[in-house]
């Protein structure tokens, strides 16, 4: 995760985070032929103070090791 | 994109905005939605995508979900963002798996019930091939177990 050193009150920050995951989509078939099980971060929630400004749900479609930027 | 096409895709996003709580979105208003997607993505299993909605991102009037649509994909619903008037800007990035060249949408729903939208074509380039030893080397191909879909295995050939 990635922000601003510093920040002014009510100043807009961009954060950037990169989170380490596969995001196995099940749609994959492995040598064998056996579909390899879907295994993808579903949720993706940030709070500021507690309070819950982005709430993300990732589908397979989302790439493998997740990177997300938003303000 | 044909006329099928748009019915599947404006089914699909009304089906997916149903099952979020809030508001039913409509057509048209001021908001402006801007979708960044790159013309040609050399490696499908990564393409870069940002959005922006022009919003005043205030109490009564903020964007309240954004969509992700990819409808060449398995999945055509590649992510469902909720933001509040908390969030500074409805603007986000992330990179998402295209499965073959396609017209991304990114669809959005205000507070106030708007909904802009904006899509972008992206071309699939360059040459992929998993790291399969059953996998011929061109991507896509039927012998390829990596073909029913983008995956963490493949990689992209310099």
């Amino acid at each position: 995760m990635k922000v601003p050193a510093t920040a002014l009150a009510g100043e807009t920050i961009e954060i950037r985070t990169l989170l380490r995951h596969r995001m196995e989509s099940g749609e994959r078939l492995d040598e064998a032929g056996v579909r390899v099980p879907r295994d993808i971060v579903n949720r993706f929630v940030a709070r500021f103070d507690g309070e819950v400004f982005l709430e993300v749900e990732l589908q397979p479609g989302v790439a493998e090791n997740p990177w997300l930027v938003f303000t | 994109m044909n006329s099928r096409r748009r019915r599947v895709l404006d089914a699909a996003a009304s089906a997916a905005f149903a099952a979020l709580p809030g508001a039913p979105a409509r057509e048209g208003g001021g908001d402006a939605l801007a979708l960044e997607l790159p013309e040609v993505a050399e490696n499908g299993f990564s393409v870069p995508l940002a959005f922006s909605v022009s919003s005043p991102t205030s109490a009564a009037d903020h964007v309240d979900a954004v969509l992700i649509l990819a409808p060449e994909n398995p999945h055509a619903v590649v992510a469902t963002s909720r933001l509040t008037p908390a969030s500074g800007t409805a603007r986000a990035a992330t990179r998402i798996r295209l499965a073959r060249t396609q017209t991304a949408t990114a669809l959005a729903r205000t507070s106030t019930g708007v909904a802009p939208h904006d899509a972008r074509r992206a071309r699939r380039g360059g040459r992929l091939r998993c790291l399969s030893p059953r996998c011929p080397g061109r991507y896509p191909s039927p012998r390829c177990p990596c073909t029913r879909y983008p995956g963490a295995r493949a990689r992209s050939r310099a």
